[in-house]
């Protein structure tokens, strides 16, 4: 079976895994206490006001009812409107969407630019002050829990430095000028960053320690050629093999981190999007955003496989 | 060119990246980002701008789809209410009509002239008026059962002149249907875009318009240029900017990101208070709300679930050491009480009452005895407060000093709305705001059979003085029913109360004009200038 093949069954498969999601993501919504309507009204709304809007968004309706038309309205690609502020799902997909991908996006390529040379020198000194230093920064970078890590990095480059400002991205478009425009995602995406850059800086050193230990490495040295040669023309590429294959899923998973984030920075994305309308129970606004996501992360995961057998022709999908 | 170890261990010659060149690439860099740092900082006062940060977004604009703090607070500066509440007085003063009361269920509206909506939409006649109390009646608003209750029906009398009759008096007209009710949406406006597009484009008669909206971002207003009050607004543009995490807030007006902000965390207020941050200026007064607990009584619980005992509630209260939340939870910043009538409402009367502020443990224990109880576990759902829960804890420790083994439900504010609404939960620490200065507001909906009494608690005599309460004009009258009202509360329990939070503001001490007030939906910054 060629590579197109194994892409075309694995097309077919993308809408039932999403029916799947969206039976999961409306079921955990309904066994979920909280209603919506009351939320929204707060304590003094009336029976008769409550029952009205109840009315509105179908909440009156039965389960299978209200998931059938729910269904029913996303074949005709209308994702629902938010039940708080009306605003149309796929306005908020539209907006917030880019938002978040643009950081991820950022993150990711901020990890790649730091993790792969770090590792690859780190494992080029194997034994080194340079390789304790960047596996101390790593197991550092691993178990602090972003949102602190978010609020250290507001107090020294912030607060006490004052070079970059706390919070307010989407506050300023590229019309304002590049600097007031990108400052404000510096920490959010060191923030989001570090524990990528932790992650793959280790996976980076463990393959590049293992290419370096492969028989065709020795013979290349033996052959007379240069250490620099030996790492480009050798090594790194095949350390980049599973390195190509992670990005696409660190990508998907930054997207996914980007909900602390946001939520810290208040960043007018998918994830602080997503927060609010877990806590007011904004049924249409959930269902929507996490099948948005949800589409997002298997066509990640697809991209993933397609580039696996991309840049390693040993790979067949039989 | 520098020596380097390869990976055998073997020094080689490259010409890489060495060590000087990262340090000078470093320093070039920070230079770089340096100049770049006013740039953020940007100075807002010479720009004639304000920056105000909500703890929350706002849901939409429109005063007549929503109840919300974070909407309220953007559209207090949007739309004009027909009546102002002052909060000096704790009386409502007119703020785009004059009124009286012609008799009990007669009041006479006069519309303020010269006063005109935002974005040309023309000068506000009585057809807006009438149309704001027909949409409420019509539409089903949230009003109509909290604040237009008793309206019968608007009329147009003459020119800019409107006739409100009323089904009973109610001697809270001025400040609940006018002052809380009685915000003025502008009639063609409406009928032109419908609620959901007013909602996100706002249309009034207040100082400032309705300029953009960055959903999850913030909210920009400009200055009304033909604003009925005399040289206001000061500012040129308010931006209203949503974040979230109190020290996330601190740190954005450390560094000159906002102005003002609301609800800094208790442990930060100290440096401000005692002025040692410079530039920054602290505001607060006593607010009106309470922090209570209250029980599921009988039917809602089983009926020989210790809380059902008015003693084992009386010594619940007993137990608790109000002082030590205010001083602890609060850092100082909150006004203990034993009761819902907050400093400067009819009917108030120093507080405590009846439960002392450092509480008594032996007369609980004596209560507890006297119950027959001698220990139980009990159950308190709390929402996703930060302050609450750390509040919940501390009051888990005082109770288990009358063998009342408190376990806390922390919820998510989906799950705990549920769980109130449904009466399904055995006690509940909550705060709750109080929406205007009249005594019934604080009272009525709390305490009457018919009001939410989320605990089912259901006293037919206190609902009768309530009722005769809101009916009746004589202050001194009123003031008697409401102490037979507060009486009863303090004997029967069925909300225990711990306390008034402050209302505290931090902001630039370049600021002239902004006076915190004790409902933190309410922020007016008409008068608010740079100096």
């Amino acid at each position: 079976m060629g590579i197109w093949t194994y892409f075309l069954r694995r097309l077919v498969q993308v809408p039932l895994v999403i029916f799947f999601v969206s039976i999961i993501v409306f079921a955990l919504m309904k066994v979920t206490p909280g209603d919506p309507v009351s939320i929204m009204l707060g304590p003094y709304a009336t029976p008769e006001t409550t029952a009205t809007l109840k009315a509105k968004f179908n909440l009156d309706r039965s389960l299978p009812e209200q998931y059938l038309l729910w269904v029913g309205n996303l074949l005709q690609g209308d994702l629902g409107a938010s039940i708080r502020s009306q605003e149309p799902v796929t306005d908020m997909v539209l907006n917030r969407f880019p938002v978040s991908i643009s950081i991820a996006l950022m993150a990711t390529l901020l990890s790649l630019l730091i993790a792969i040379p770090a590792g690859v020198l780190a494992a080029y000194r194997r034994n080194s002050l340079w390789d304790y230093a960047l596996m101390g920064f790593s197991t550092i970078g691993l178990s602090v829990p972003t949102f602190t890590l978010a609020l250290v990095l507001i107090l020294f480059f912030a607060l006490k430095l004052q070079w970059v400002p706390i919070a307010g991205v989407g506050l300023r478009t590229l019309s304002d000028g590049f600097w007031p425009f990108v400052l404000p995602y510096i920490i959010p995406v060191v923030g989001l960053a570090v524990t990528t850059i932790a992650e793959l800086a280790r996976i980076v050193r463990a393959s590049m320690l293992e290419v370096l230990d492969q028989e065709y490495i020795r013979v290349a040295r033996a052959q007379g050629l240069g250490n620099l040669v030996i790492l480009r023309v050798h090594a790194l590429k095949n350390v980049f093999i599973p390195i190509i294959t992670v990005i696409a899923i660190i990508f998907a998973f930054q997207v996914g981190n980007t909900i602390t984030i946001e939520y810290l920075f208040s960043i007018p994305g998918v994830g602080s999007a997503l927060i609010n309308a877990v806590i007011s129970r904004d049924f249409p606004v959930i269902q929507g955003l996490t099948l948005v996501v949800g589409i997002f992360f298997i066509g990640m995961n697809l991209l993933a496989d397609i580039l696996y057998a991309v840049v390693d022709p040993r790979i067949h999908y039989n | 060119m520098s020596s380097k170890r390869d990976f055998k261990g073997t020094r080689t010659k490259s010409r890489g990246l060495t060590r000087r060149t990262a340090l000078q690439s470093a320093a070039v860099g920070g230079v770089a980002l340096s100049t770049a740092l006013p740039i953020f900082n940007i100075a807002r006062a010479q720009d004639n701008k304000l920056a105000y940060a909500m703890f929350g977004e706002p849901t939409g604009l429109n005063e007549f789809m929503y109840t919300e703090i974070h909407g309220s607070v953007v559209t207090t500066n949007i739309y004009d209410k027909m009546a102002r509440i002052n909060y000096d007085t704790h009386q409502s003063e007119p703020e785009i009509v004059e009124f009286k009361n012609e008799d009990p269920l007669t009041w006479v509206l006069k519309v303020r002239e010269g006063v005109k909506f935002h974005k040309g939409y023309g000068e506000l006649t009585d057809e807006d008026i009438l149309y704001c109390f027909n949409h409420v009646q019509e539409a089903g608003t949230f009003q109509k059962g909290i604040t237009h209750f008793p309206v019968v029906g608007a009329t147009r009398r003459s020119k800019n002149v409107v006739e409100v009759k009323l089904n009973t008096p109610f001697s809270a007209f001025p400040m609940v249907t006018m002052g809380y009710g009685g915000s003025v949406m502008c009639k063609a406006a409406h009928q032109e875009m419908g609620d959901q597009e007013y909602a996100r484009n706002p249309i009034g008669t207040g100082p400032f318009e309705f300029d953009s909206w960055v959903s999850g971002s913030h909210v920009i207003l400009k200055k009304n240029q033909n604003y009925w009050r005399e040289n206001q607004p000061y500012v040129d543009e308010v931006i209203y900017r949503t974040i979230v995490d109190p020290s996330v807030r601190l740190s954005s007006l450390l560094t000159g990101e906002i102005d003002i902000m609301p609800r800094p965390d208790p442990k930060d207020i100290a440096r401000f208070r005692d002025g040692s941050e410079p530039g920054i200026s602290y505001q607060s007064v006593p607010g009106w709300n309470w922090d209570y607990m209250d029980f599921t009584l009988a039917p809602h619980s089983p009926a020989d679930f210790p809380t059902n005992n008015v003693d084992v509630r009386r010594a619940i209260s007993y137990a608790i050491d109000r002082q030590t939340i205010v001083d602890e939870i609060y850092a100082g910043e909150a006004l203990v009480t034993d009761n819902p009538v907050p400093p400067g409402y009819l009917g108030h009367r120093p507080s405590p009452i009846v439960y002392p502020a450092r509480g008594d443990v032996s007369k609980a224990k004596e209560l507890m005895a006297k119950a027959g109880v001698s220990g139980f576990d009990l159950e308190v759902i709390t929402s996703d407060k930060e302050w609450l829960r750390r509040e919940c804890e501390l009051v888990s420790a005082m109770l288990s000093e009358i063998g009342i083994n408190v376990k806390i439900k922390g919820m998510d504010a989906g799950t705990y709305g549920s769980a109130w609404f449904t009466k399904q939960f055995q006690a509940d620490l909550e705060d709750i705001t109080i929406v205007s200065p009249d005594v019934d507001s604080a009272l009525w909906w709390f305490h009457h059979k018919d009001g939410m009494v989320e605990h089912g608690w259901q006293n037919t005599q206190v609902s009768e003085w309530l009722d005769e309460g809101r009916r009746e004009l004589d202050p001194a009258k009123r003031t008697n029913l409401y102490h037979n009202v507060v009486d009863a509360v303090l004997d029967d329990c069925p909300y225990i109360y711990f306390n008034h939070v402050n209302q505290v503001y931090l902001l630039k001490d370049n600021l002239d004009g902004f006076k915190a007030g004790p409902q933190e939906h309410i922020v007016p910054l008409g008068a608010v200038r740079w100096t």
